[in-house]
Parts: structure tokens; C-alpha cells; sequence
């Protein structure tokens, strides 16, 4: 497949003064892939997805996202991308209606397009007409995160960064963005996803690496990584998971103070 | 409670400690033991010399009047703010009443109690006594702060808990504003004569007993009683004050547990908005903006006014500074008042300083862009759009939300004095300066932003503030002062001479605030482009 990449992470380091959050990791993800970025709390998934963005500056290595270098041209990649974060952390003082137009608008499409696309989505991600006319302070988690999903697909991105993108959406619709994800990506458009559910990731992802203190620990399917983690083809992606980053039960992990709270109260 | 009470301290000293770094908390320490200092050697001298020289009933009455107005001053400066976040500790099996008196307590832990040290002890020395006495005093005096800043606190939590729809907080916080404005403002309009003779009356009120028999029922006349530890008032009136201070206490349990568990009031008030949200009156300003800047300069500037006019934060901000509006509308009476009949120079010096006097008023946004974004400042960086954009789209909308108020507020002292023929020179040469200012806001909005706090959130320690960041701030101030001299020293030199170049000269100002404008915008677009990360960080939440 002579195709460039969607992705490509050649060399990747981020270095905050001491800490060394992403340590020389590279590798490629190809059009119409659903890429699965794995890795416990605090092991450079944040960061790594913030430089493949453009939001943050590496300290060395190369970026390219669909075949435009991050560095070289930050907004012609922001343009060919969609991004939802972990933290939503948008124009809450607008309505949720308003925010959908905005990001549309922003990303320069006119504005009936934006309008026609915003009813489609919010549709789409079941935002009812009272909840579209309030501002997006008041809403809960999951609607922020409904809200915040359309906003990063109404360009039409070909590139979709999803940070934890079911947290707080009930079950029904996490069943329909799924679906509508997969059928994203049958159109050509690549995924970078992470999530702790690793049932999600196991079931929708082509392809998973594990990232852990800010190296890369594996990647590949899942049979891939049960060989590479010495469990064999067989093993399930949490057992995989577990064994690439060196996980089990802490010491002191028996509570023995539970269920026996102060006597005094306040 | 004692033990929770320590430990809402002890989270007070660690949200001091590391919202601002060593070198700043050493700084505002040794100033304010300076400042601290002139309080004591001043209070304590003047007492002693007004209890030595003057009656020493007189000067009871006249400490009786000072108590009264130090309470209210302090009552009134900080309590219409609502602004705060009670549910924090609300999961913690904290009673309401001991985070009221826990939070109040550890309000203590800064640099407040050095400046109220310096009077306690200053008061208490100053005073003639025997030391039992002073020791005395200083424990009432102490007893009185801590008083000010518990029923401060209620005061508060009850403006919020009763007040509960938004709009009547607004108006109040209105009135309050106008309320300070308006004293203010009338001190101003009293004439020099008559203001000696106000002067006169407090001594006189004083001298005759005024304050004890008028204020006998405002609890900080009893516990003044109580200061000057002569029998039998003095008992009494200590006693009301402490049992005042009790009910304050429960009271403040009571709000505090109303708060915690009441609906979120602080944010934008639930209402049905016309299909699809939408704002109309916004809608056609941003299709003006998008005639002069495009699309996306009106996408940001819609959602610039749609924050602006619905962020609680920005809307107590802009109201708390309604009342310096009152200055400029206010002028005229004054120049009048002072110098009986108007001089054309005077009526045109108006203009030009309600104009200023706006910017002033208007520079916190002007300068400090990004500081409506907050967290989301990521969000706006991560769209693909040219950056000049923004810009343009933030100051488009200002120019649409201040240009016509400011036009208002100068035009009305204008036609109050009857000079209309200059109105136009004058307009134009304020928004030449309202250029100049925006295109200077650019650049310091990217450099040196604040972050508007909302409930619950509180600055974040910078590893870049200091004294330098201060200093260059400042700078940045003195070179828009210095830009804009051109501007303020032209309209000054045509005024003075009635030159019938001033239209012509008012337009060559809008040129030059133009060229400025468009330098200050690249400059702008240039600095953002290597500080978009830091901006991100620098917002992030509390």
C-alpha cells in the first residue's frame, strides 16, 4: 500500500523539565483504521494525543497527519482534524445549538451548512430541541460530551482524536455513536481512540498499542499482543493489557478498615 | 469541631501558599508590616493627642461614630458578591455551623491580621489605661473583627440563599454599585463651604452626646461601649454584642446549609430561548461583523457577546464598575458648581475625560482578551482559523458592545454644556484612543493574561508571575499610554487654540489609530503563534 499514513508519529519525546511524559515512541496509522491508544493513568496517552493535534509542541521528533507536517503547518492539520478531550472544556455560556454552529463556523464552513449539519448531528447524538436552547453549563457530563462529539464531526474531519468519548453517555446512545464511528471509518476516516473500557476498545478497534511511562510497550491486534506479551493469540486484551504494564493487585490492597467507620461524629 | 476547624485553616494556608510564589507572599508580607507600622504610630499618636487635648467624652462619642462607620464600610465593601462556592466541603460530615465559623477563621490566615494588628495595637496604646485595660481593649477589638468577618460572611451566604433568581442578585449588586457611586459622586457636588460645615456638625453631633443617643441601636456603638470599659453600659453593651455575635453564628449555619444543598444558583438562569437558541439581536450584529471581517471574525464575535452578556462573572464585573459611568455625567454640575460659569476649554476637557475615563473602565476586556475563554481557551486554539481572526472577532465585538454606550456617555455631558459643535472631534478622537488601546490589548491579551474566576475556582499558581511579570505588565500600560499622546496631545493643542482643524485633526487620528491597529494585530498574531501552549496551560482549571 503505497497510501501515506494517516498518522504518523516518527521519534516522539515530550519532556516537562524533569519528567519525561512520551520517550522516543513512533508509529503509523493507516486510513480508515480504528486505532486503540491504551495506557494506565499517567502514562503519556494525553500528551502524545495533544502533540498529534498540534496543542502541544514536542521536544523532538516528527508529526505527520495526513501527510502534513504538525509542525510546518499547525493549522492545515487542526483543519483535518476532529477532536474530543477527556475534559470537555468548551464555551459553556453558549447554548448547545450555538456550539455546534460555532465550531462549524470556525472551521469555515457558511453558515446554512453549519446550520444544516448542527440539526443532523444534534439528531444524530439525541439532543431534543429544549435541551439544544440551553447553555452548556447546565448540562450533564454525558451531554457535554454529546455536545462536544458533534462539534469535533461537523467539518467532516478525516482524522477523529477521541479521548474517553462514551464517558458519561448512557448505553443507547453510546450504541449509536459506535455504530455511526464504524461506519465512519469503512468511509475512509481514521480513528485515534483511548478508553479504560477495554470490552470498547476490544471490540471496536483494528488495531491497539499500549503506551506505559511513555513508551511504547506493544501494538498490533490483540492476537498480535497476546504473542507479544508471551500469553499467546488467545488472550483476552485485558489480560494483555495487564501484563504490558506490569499491573495485579497492590500491596495493601485488602482494606481491612472498611465498613467499620469513627464512632464520633462531626 | 476544633479539629475541623484546624483543618479548614490548614487548607486556607496551603490555597495561599501555592496560589502565588515565595518571593510574592515575602513581598506583600513586608509591605504590609510597613503599611502596618504607619497604622500604629498614626493611631496610636493621634488618640493619645486627641485624649490629651480634646475632652475626653468627646472623643468617645467621636471613636463611638468611628466604630459605626468602620462596620458598615466593612460590611458594605464585601458582602454583595456571589461569587462563592459553597459545596465543596458539602460531602464532608462537616455541621454547616462549623464551616461557618471554621471558613471565617481561616479568612484570618493572610496578611489581613498584620494591618488589623497594627490598629488593635494601636488603639489599644493609644488609649489611656492601665495595661489590664489595654489588654483588655485588644480582645474587644479582636472580638469586633472577628464579628465583621462573620456577619461579612452571612451577610454573603444570605444574599445568595435569598436572593435566589439571578436578576434580583443583579439588581442588587446595581444598586449597591450606584449606591457607592452616588456618595461619591455627591461628595463631590458639595461645595468647599459647605463641606467645612459638614465638618463642623460631625464635631458638634459628636460633642453633644450624638453618636450614644442616634446610634444606640447599631451593634457597633454597643461593643464601642464596651471598649471604653466605664462600668455599667460598658457590661451591657458588650454583653448585646456578644449575644448579636451568637445568633450571627447560628444564623450562619443555617445559610451555609441552605446553600450547600440548594439547587446550582450559580448558574445562568434555566429559560425557554426561541428555537435553536439563538439570540436574534446577535444575529444581526454578527452579520454586520461578518460583512467587515468574514465569517469566522463573526462566528467569534457572536460568541464573544453571547459570554459577555450571560457569564455572571463578567456581568458583577461590569456591573460593580456601573457607578464610574456616574463620574463623566456628573462633570459638568461639578465644573459648574466650582467655577460658576463654563469655559468652552473646560466643556470640551469633559468630553475628552469621559472618554477616558470609559477606556479606563473598559481596559480589563480590551487587554485582557482571552480572559473570558478560561479553560476553553484550548478549545478556541485547536480551530483551524488564522489567528488575526480572532483577534479581529474579539475586538469587533467590544467595539460593538462599548462603541455605542461610550458614544452615550460622552455625547450626554456634551449636550449637557451645550457643545454640540465639537461633539463630533471629540468622538472621533475617543475611538481613535479606542483604537489604539484595542490594538495594545492584543498584544497584552497573549503576554499577560488574568483569568476571570468563577464560582469555586481560584487563581492558579504561574510559574511566570513575579515582580518582572508585573513590571513588564506595566510597561506594556505605559507604551499604550505613550501611543496614545499623539492622540490626547493633538485634541489638547486644537481645544486650546478653538482651531477649525479640529474635525481634520480628529480624522488623522483615526488614521493613526488604524496604522497602530494593524501593527498591534501582527504583532499580536505573532506572539500568540509561539504561546498558544502556555495560554492553554496558564487557564487550565483550578
Amino acid at each position: 500500500m503505497n497510501e501515506a499514513p494517516s498518522i504518523a508519529a516518527v521519534e516522539l519525546t515530550k519532556r516537562f523539565k524533569e519528567t519525561l511524559a512520551v520517550d522516543n515512541i513512533s508509529f503509523t496509522v493507516g486510513r480508515g483504521e480504528f486505532f486503540g491508544f491504551l495506557g494506565p493513568n499517567g502514562a503519556g496517552k494525553t500528551t502524545t494525543i495533544k502533540m498529534l493535534c498540534g496543542l502541544m509542541k514536542p521536544t523532538s521528533g516528527r508529526i505527520l497527519i495526513a501527510g502534513r507536517d504538525v509542525a510546518a503547518d499547525p493549522l492545515g492539520v487542526k483543519s483535518q482534524v476532529g477532536i474530543l478531550p477527556e475534559t470537555v472544556e468548551t464555551f459553556d455560556r453558549l447554548t448547545g445549538w450555538e456550539l455546534v454552529v460555532f465550531s462549524g463556523l470556525m472551521h469555515g464552513l457558511p453558515e446554512d451548512e453549519a446550520e444544516r449539519r448542527a440539526e443532523r448531528l444534534l439528531e444524530l447524538i439525541d439532543l431534543n430541541a429544549e435541551d439544544r436552547g440551553r447553555l452548556v453549563i447546565d448540562y450533564s457530563m454525558g451531554m457535554r460530551k454529546k455536545a462536544a462529539l458533534a462539534c469535533a464531526l461537523i467539518h467532516g474531519p478525516g482524522v477523529l482524536f477521541l479521548d474517553e468519548p462514551f464517558n458519561g453517555i448512557d448505553a443507547i446512545s453510546t450504541q449509536a455513536i459506535q455504530k455511526v464511528l464504524q461506519g465512519l471509518t469503512a468511509k475512509g476516516v481514521t480513528i485515534f481512540y483511548t478508553s479504560h473500557v477495554l470490552e470498547v476498545v476490544e471490540k471496536l478497534c483494528t488495531r491497539i498499542a499500549i503506551i506505559h511511562e511513555g513508551r511504547l510497550r506493544g501494538m498490533g491486534t490483540v492476537a498480535e499482543l497476546g504473542t507479544q506479551a508471551g500469553l499467546g493469540s488467545g488472550a483476552g486484551l485485558e489480560d494483555v493489557f495487564v501484563s504490558m504494564v506490569g499491573g495485579g493487585l497492590r500491596p495493601g490492597g485488602d482494606l481491612d478498615w472498611i465498613g467499620k467507620p469513627p464512632a464520633a461524629g462531626p | 469541631m476544633i479539629r475541623h476547624i484546624r483543618l479548614l485553616a490548614w487548607l486556607r494556608w496551603k490555597y495561599l501558599w501555592r496560589s502565588r510564589r515565595w518571593i510574592t507572599a515575602v513581598l506583600t508580607t513586608v509591605v504590609s508590616i510597613g503599611f502596618a507600622f504607619f497604622l500604629f504610630m498614626g493611631s496610636a499618636f493621634a488618640l493619645n493627642a486627641a485624649f490629651t487635648r480634646v475632652g475626653v467624652p468627646a472623643v468617645w462619642e467621636l471613636l463611638h461614630l468611628a466604630f459605626a462607620v468602620l462596620y458598615f464600610l466593612w460590611l458594605y465593601s464585601g458582602t454583595l458578591n456571589d461569587l462563592y462556592d459553597p459545596a465543596r466541603l458539602a460531602p464532608y460530615p462537616l455541621a454547616p455551623r462549623t464551616i461557618f465559623l471554621g471558613s471565617t477563621l481561616a479568612s484570618f490566615i493572610g496578611p489581613m491580621p498584620i494591618i488589623g494588628g497594627a490598629l488593635l495595637a494601636g488603639f489599644a496604646v493609644g488609649i489611656p489605661g492601665t495595661p489590664a485595660e489595654q489588654v483588655a481593649r485588644a480582645a474587644i477589638f479582636l472580638f469586633l473583627i472577628v464579628h465583621l468577618q462573620l456577619v461579612s460572611r452571612l451577610i454573603r451566604l444570605t444574599f445568595l440563599a435569598v436572593l435566589t433568581s439571578r436578576r434580583w442578585r443583579d439588581a442588587a449588586v446595581l444598586l449597591s454599585a450606584l449606591f457607592a457611586g452616588g456618595i461619591y459622586v455627591s461628595l463631590q457636588l458639595l461645595r468647599n463651604d459647605l463641606a467645612k460645615d459638614a465638618v463642623r456638625a460631625v464635631a458638634d453631633f459628636a460633642k453633644a452626646g450624638g453618636p450614644s443617643t442616634w446610634l444606640a441601636w447599631f451593634p457597633p456603638v454597643w461593643l464601642s461601649w464596651g471598649y471604653a470599659l466605664d462600668g455599667t453600659r460598658s457590661g451591657v453593651g458588650l454583653g448585646a454584642f456578644a449575644i448579636l455575635t451568637w445568633v450571627v453564628y447560628r444564623a450562619g449555619g443555617w445559610a451555609e446549609e441552605r446553600l450547600a444543598f440548594s439547587e446550582p444558583i450559580f448558574h445562568y438562569r434555566r429559560r425557554k430561548i426561541s428555537a435553536k437558541g439563538r439570540l436574534p439581536f446577535l444575529r444581526g450584529l454578527s452579520r454586520a461583523i461578518a460583512a467587515v471581517g468574514g465569517t469566522i471574525a463573526a462566528a467569534v464575535a457572536r460568541k464573544e457577546m453571547a459570554v459577555f452578556f450571560r457569564d455572571p462573572a463578567v456581568r458583577h464585573r461590569v456591573l460593580t464598575s456601573v457607578f464610574y459611568v456616574l463620574f463623566p455625567i456628573a462633570a459638568p454640575f461639578f465644573l459648574r458648581n466650582r467655577g460658576g460659569e463654563t469655559s468652552a476649554l473646560s466643556a470640551a476637557n469633559v468630553g475628552h475625560f469621559a472618554g477616558i475615563f470609559l477606556i479606563f473602565i473598559e481596559m480589563f476586556f480590551l487587554t485582557n482578551l482571552f480572559g473570558l475563554e478560561g479553560v476553553a481557551v484550548r478549545t478556541l486554539l485547536a480551530y483551524p482559523a488564522p489567528r488575526r481572526l480572532l483577534f479581529l472577532g474579539k475586538n469587533l465585538a467590544y467595539l460593538a458592545i462599548f462603541g455605542p454606550f461610550n458614544a452615550i456617555a460622552i455625547s450626554v455631558p456634551a449636550i449637557l454644556m451645550n457643545e454640540t459643535a465639537r461633539l463630533p472631534s471629540i468622538l472621533l478622537l475617543h475611538f481613535s484612543a479606542l483604537i489604539v488601546v484595542t490594538a495594545l490589548g492584543n498584544v497584552n491579551s497573549v503576554y499577560f493574561p488574568l483569568p476571570f474566576l468563577s464560582p469555586g475556582q481560584r487563581i492558579p499558581r504561574r510559574d511566570e508571575s513575579g515582580c518582572l511579570v508585573g513590571l513588564a505588565r506595566s510597561g506594556l500600560y505605559l507604551l499604550t499610554l505613550l501611543l496614545l499622546a499623539p492622540v490626547f496631545i493633538a485634541s489638547f493643542l486644537l481645544e486650546l487654540g478653538k482651531s477649525p482643524w479640529a474635525l481634520a485633526a480628529a480624522f488623522a487620528g483615526l488614521l493613526y489609530g488604524g496604522v497602530i491597529y494593524a501593527v498591534g494585530l501582527k504583532v499580536a498574531e505573532k506572539a500568540l503563534a509561539s504561546r498558544e501552549e502556555a495560554l492553554g496551560d496558564y487557564f487550565r482549571a483550578a
